[in-house]
Formats: C-alpha cells, sequence, structure tokens
C-alpha cells in the first residue's frame, strides 16, 4: 500500500501508516498465534518435519529464483480498490492492513510465506506463530513507511515506486538463497543432532 | 534511469549457472550453520551457526551480483 499525499486536514500519511500498521497487528499476530496452537495439538516428531521442512524450503528455493516453477497456493485477489473511494484514508489504511495481515487473504509475492505457515504449524508454539507472522506484517509495512521517507526526501513517490519494481529481481534473489540457506539448516541440524 | 516499463525478467538478468552457484553457496553455509548449531560444541554454536548463516547469505548474493 503506497501512501497517499497529504491531502490537508488530521489524515497525514504518517498516520495512516500507523492505523495501516495497526491493522496488520490486529490482522497477523492472532492468526499466527491461533496457528501455532493449531500446530502444537499434533505431536509432530522434529527430526522428521525439520527434514521435510528442509527439503520443501531448498526445492522451493530454486523456485523463488525461477530455475523452475513449482506449484503453491496463490490467490489472485487484491486488496479492494473501491475501498479507496468509499472510506476515509485512515479506515482504508487500517482495513488493508486487517486484510493483509493473515497473509493468506491477498495475493503473496513470494512462496516463502507459506514456509513460515508450514514452520509455524509444526513448531506448534502461539508464541512462535505471532511473532513469525508479526515479522511478516512488519516486513508489510515496511513498505509504505520506506516510500513516506523517500516522499519526504524528495517530494514525490514516483521514484521510489519505479525503484521497488527494478528491485523485484533482486528480493527474488534474496528470498531464495534465505530458503535455500534456512532449508539446508533445517536438514543439517536435524541430521546431527542426537 | 530505467523506467518501470524497462524491468527485465530475472533469468535475463542474471544467468542460470549464477542462480544455481548462488543457491549452491547458500545451501553450503546453511549446511554449516545448521550442523554447527546440532552439535553440542558450546553455548555459542548456535551464535556461530547464524553467523556462518548470514554470511552464506551475502556470499550468495555477492555471487549472484559479481561481474
Amino acid at each position: 500500500m503506497a501512501p497517499k499525499p497529504a491531502g490537508g486536514g488530521r489524515s497525514t500519511p504518517r498516520r495512516r501508516i500507523a492505523f495501516h500498521g495497526l491493522g496488520l497487528a490486529i490482522g497477523s499476530l492472532p492468526v499466527g498465534a491461533v496457528l501455532g496452537a493449531l500446530g502444537g495439538r499434533w505431536d509432530v516428531p522434529a527430526a522428521p518435519a525439520l527434514v521435510a521442512w528442509g527439503t520443501g524450503a531448498l526445492l522451493y528455493a530454486a523456485h523463488e529464483v525461477r530455475l523452475w516453477t513449482l506449484p503453491h497456493p496463490q490467490r489472485a485477489r487484491q486488496v479492494p480498490e473501491r475501498w479507496r473511494r468509499r472510506y476515509s484514508p485512515r479506515v482504508v489504511a487500517f482495513a488493508y492492513g486487517v486484510l493483509l495481515g493473515p497473509g493468506v487473504l491477498v495475493f503473496v509475492r513470494t512462496a516463502a510465506f507459506y514456509f513460515v505457515v508450514l514452520g509455524v504449524l509444526a513448531v506448534g508454539s502461539p508464541g512462535l506463530g505471532a511473532a513469525a507472522f508479526g515479522l511478516v506484517a512488519a516486513g508489510r509495512l515496511a513498505s509504505p513507511a520506506l516510500g513516506e521517507a523517500w516522499r519526504t526526501r524528495r517530494g514525490t513517490l514516483a521514484g521510489y515506486l519505479d525503484a521497488c519494481v527494478l528491485a523485484d529481481n533482486a528480493a527474488r534473489l534474496a528470498c531464495g538463497a534465505s530458503l535455500a540457506a534456512l532449508g539446508a539448516a533445517a536438514v543439517a541440524f536435524a541430521l546431527v543432532t542426537p | 534511469m530505467p523506467t518501470v516499463g524497462e524491468k527485465r525478467p530475472l533469468g535475463e538478468v542474471v544467468s542460470a549457472g549464477r542462480r544455481v552457484r548462488m543457491l549452491a553457496l547458500a545451501a553450503a553455509g546453511g549446511t554449516v550453520a545448521g550442523a554447527l548449531a546440532g552439535l553440542p560444541l558450546s553455548a555459542g554454536s548456535a551464535a556461530l551457526g547464524g553467523f556462518v548463516l548470514a554470511v552464506a547469505l551475502l556470499a550468495g548474493l555477492g555471487a549472484s551480483w559479481s561481474p
């Protein structure tokens, strides 16, 4: 969600970002905690779970860097554009945050998110689930926050949006490398731990 | 400065060979980190593992962007 230019009144970009962050927290933390609690109901053996998770992460690392294409759940739905016309900016920012927070309700750029979900389910800790989803939400919030910092410094968002698009390949590479490193680490940890 | 319309697909920017090397480097670093964290070497092994993991990530990125 790119912050809108200030249009007067009490709704400033920074306030809208704060409302967006509040919505993200409300949308993400409980979902992560519930998924963690759900995972806690099943007694998942740690070593096989780590090996399976790590192997999957390695396979999807190659998917992330476009060496091959693997299936993954991916909704085409975006946040509703009509909300921007119907509701006040702060309400829209908050509602978009609530909608984006759970992660699975709208389009997700990367398959890595689903490994977060699987990891939270496997570990079975509500606290870790909330923390993991909170981190994903913080990443979501970073984009409008950086956009606002850019706009404040340079007076326009156009350059920031261009930079975001051009950084897409670098983000894909970083995501793939992270998944590969974490997947290999998980497998190695499971095999070495007595 | 390139415009949005000039964004090129990843496959055109970084060759498949470089992407494979990047993943292999990251995975190798991750393997070392995971093994170190799993071995009962010392209380600091997990921290060392995390450090190696970060280095692996940087090495992987460096491998992909080297000229």
